[in-house]
């Protein structure tokens, strides 16, 4: 696609296409065009079938323009070599567009661009001769404004159009949209307009939905710790708790049954006065012998380990308490911390 | 020179059948209207460049009628002389 062939090239493709040798196929392509300028320069004329005719042709002697100097100079007659391609070439080049026939134009249908060119004169001639009446102007600004506006929207719409025509497949879907109709160009001009309008209308929806989404997820987080604290009251607390109890009976801190200890933990706190456990002046735990030991690795931190074991990051100080470690920012790779078992304290 | 006399030729310069010339030259037809047909363009260095060329859709009026028609979008091939072919022509 959109490549650049020459004469090898041309001769190679050839080559496999005739299934003969790179050599001969050479050779013919080089006979092919010299016999064609060969037969130029005879007759002045060749044709080849399938492909089309070449043909020396005379160009007239015009006068014209100097760019530079803007003074008048003859371009004298000259021949140049033309080609008209044959109709089975023009139609294997053109069968992209091949289910395109013309189409009849309804005589009612008028030019848009003649048409706005009288309503602008027309108002600007009512501007000027009734200047006094208040009222016509008012209208005559009226009947400007739509005008401006409908310029205004056509105008991206013909840079789209210029945009679409340079890619085929775009032209297709716009020619497609606007063909089979057999309708009035300016009928698929309106409807355009309307697209148009739909899509700026489809873009503010999407806008809005947007503002609106990013509100509820704003106002979402509050809400749901709400509803997660209220299902911990009502119904997780009292039989997981009981849990809890059950475990540290059994006293097998295993990994799977961390999971329950990190969510009950987390409910009963939202269920208690939040917050109290910053304080430090009552303690709502009490530690009872070591859970587990804990290595600590690269970039962990206290929080991070009481986050891990107990499923609340407020929790760290019970291990601080517990390892009676001087300095909580201390923590170092592969130090060792034992992991107090926390009970309620009563 | 029509196509019966350049196959001839053709024959002869490549030392080949007439049945053989119409069967090259027509697949090298084949070539080339395979590569127009992918927007290839065909430089043939001392003769020309084949390509292909967009035309647009336009409103045609017949000056007879004065009856409108909206001609469609095309794909047409062409073909640029080269320099060299130009001035050898006007010599």
């Amino acid at each position: 696609m959109d490549a650049k062939l020459n004469h090898s090239d041309l001769s190679a493709l050839f080559a496999k296409q005739a299934e003969i040798s790179g050599a001969k196929a050479e050779i013919f392509t080089k006979a092919f065009f010299d016999i064609i300028l060969e037969g130029l320069e005879k007759d002045g004329i060749v044709k080849i079938n399938g492909l089309g005719t070449f043909k020396v042709t005379d160009v007239a002697s015009r006068s014209s323009v100097d760019v530079n100097t803007g003074d008048k100079i003859e371009i004298k007659g000259h021949k140049k070599l033309t080609f008209l391609p044959a109709d089975a070439l023009k139609e294997k080049v053109n069968q992209p567009f091949a289910m395109f026939e013309p189409v009849e134009i309804d005589e009612n249908y008028v030019d848009e661009d003649a048409e706005n060119i009288p309503i602008e004169a027309e108002a600007q001639e009512n501007a000027e001769t009734d200047t006094k009446e208040v009222v016509e102007e008012a209208c005559v600004e009226n009947n400007n404004s739509p005008v401006a506006e409908t310029v205004a929207e056509k105008l991206p719409e013909d840079t789209e159009q210029e945009e679409n025509d340079k890619t085929p497949d775009a032209i297709i879907e716009s020619v497609k949209n606007s063909y089979p109709l057999t309708e009035p160009v300016n009928v698929t001009e309106d409807s355009k307009a309307k697209k148009n309008k739909l899509f700026y209308t489809l873009l503010i929806c999407i806008a809005v939905l947007l503002v609106v989404f990013g509100l509820f997820l704003f106002s979402e987080n509050p809400k749901v710790a709400k509803y997660k604290s209220d299902v911990a009251k009502t119904s997780v607390v009292q039989p997981v708790k009981e849990q809890i109890k059950d475990s540290v009976v059994n006293a097998e801190p295993v990994v799977k049954e961390e999971e329950p200890y990190k969510f009950t933990m987390r409910e009963e706190l939202a269920s208690k006065s939040v917050g109290s456990i910053g304080r430090g002046d009552t303690l709502l735990y009490v530690a009872d012998g070591s859970l587990a030991t804990h290595t600590v690795a690269a970039d962990e931190t206290l929080v991070r380990i009481a986050l891990k074991y107990y499923g609340d990051k407020r929790l760290w100080p019970y291990i601080v308490q517990y390892n009676k470690l001087h300095d909580p920012n201390g923590l170092s790779k592969g130090m060792e911390l034992l992991i107090p078992r926390l009970l309620p304290a009563k | 020179m029509n196509n019966k006399e350049f196959i001839s030729k053709l024959a002869k310069r490549c030392g080949i059948s007439p049945a053989e010339a119409v069967a090259g030259v027509e697949s090298f037809v084949t070539v080339i209207t395979d590569r127009l047909k992918d927007n290839d363009q065909l430089n043939v260095s001392g003769f020309g460049v084949f390509e292909v060329k967009m035309r647009n859709e336009r409103v045609s009026v017949n000056p007879k009628t004065g009856q409108r028609f909206l001609v469609p979008p095309k794909i047409v091939p062409a073909f640029r002389s080269s320099n060299k072919l130009k001035d050898k022509f006007n010599e």
